[in-house]
């Protein structure tokens, strides 16, 4: 048992990570530090915002439902922690356990979409919308161009889904040219899908909990 | 089944998860003390919230993206990031801007 574990691992560490390497394309890096940067100057502008009317932003955020910003923290992290254990057993000769845990990150995706719906559907039903104040504006407009990466991101999960249920099926071990062309497409997806949940830490205590 | 729980991402993702929930109570924890004020200044704690926060995003991009491994030039800019735009909101945050820069 011992030693078939530590061949485990020695393949893992042959395939991809002999040497620093970086997580899928480049060019997908390319998209996810430019969005990180969007998304970082969208803080800023927040925060500048957020100074000008303080007591207007705590009054606003006192309306917001800090539980559901914290689930769906939880629910991304763990989408997020699935997509690295698939990612993980993709970089083996035999898949086996990546769809099922490519289908959990989805699963978890889609529980941050469904709380996302109740939210905004209560906050509408009550009569806050994009134009009620400053502070709602803004969480209309960066949760919702979270929530669009998402959307985004859970076709990405289908995509990579799909790649390793064929993996999974294909019951001849795969030779590390198959691996290494397959591990650029799953971890430029799954660096993705990463990135998105690094979003939404921020977002959470910035709306919901900062006083 | 035990190689994937003593996985370093696995470590990661049990840190992250309770860093969450240490900052889902420390935020209800204030709502329900806001009446007997100034017992703690928020603004250390809000300042603690988004610092945990910018550790979360560091665990992130350390070890469910990988950056660890990465060649130093990447490393180097997502921490930079990091720095930046967590050193900025603490600053806006604890010295707020006059209405100035219109154009921002």
């Amino acid at each position: 048992m011992n030693a078939k574990l530590s061949g485990e691992s020695a393949l893992v560490r042959t395939v991809g990570h002999t040497k620093a390497h970086v997580p899928g394309e480049v060019g997908i890096w390319v998209f996810i530090l430019g969005d990180m940067l969007i998304f970082g100057a969208f803080f800023i502008v927040f925060m500048y915002y957020r100074g000008l009317n303080p007591e207007l932003f705590s009054q606003s955020q006192a309306m917001l439902n800090q539980n559901y910003g914290a689930i769906n923290t939880l629910f991304l992290l763990a989408s997020s922690w699935f997509v690295a254990m698939a990612v993980e057993d993709m970089r083996s000769k035999q898949v086996r356990l990546a769809p099922v845990f490519f289908a959990l990150a989805m699963f978890c995706g889609a529980g941050f979409g469904v709380v996302k719906i109740i939210e905004y559907s209560e906050k509408i039903n009550a009569g806050i919308t994009i134009t009620t104040n400053d502070f709602f504006m803004y969480y209309y407009i960066f949760t919702g161009l979270h929530f669009l990466h998402v959307l985004i991101g859970m076709g990405v999960l289908v995509f990579l889904w799909l790649k390793a249920r064929a993996a999974a099926k294909n019951k001849i071990a795969r030779t590390d040219d198959v691996i290494e062309k397959d591990m650029v497409l799953i971890e430029s997806g799954a660096s993705y899908w990463h990135m998105v949940d690094l979003l939404w830490i921020v977002l959470f205590p910035l709306l919901y909990l900062m006083k | 089944m035990l190689t994937l729980l003593r996985n370093p991402v696995t470590v990661a993702w049990f840190l992250l998860m309770l860093a969450t929930c240490l900052s889902w109570w420390l935020g209800l924890d204030h709502d329900l003390s806001s009446a007997s004020q100034a017992v703690v200044d928020v603004r250390y704690l809000s300042t603690g919230l988004i610092l945990i926060a910018f550790i979360k995003v560091r665990i992130v991009i350390r070890y469910f993206m990988e950056v660890g491994k990465s060649p130093l030039a990447l490393r180097l800019i997502c921490d930079a990031w990091v720095l930046a735009v967590c050193a900025v909101i603490l600053y806006l945050y604890w010295f707020p801007l006059p209405l100035v820069a219109t154009s921002l």
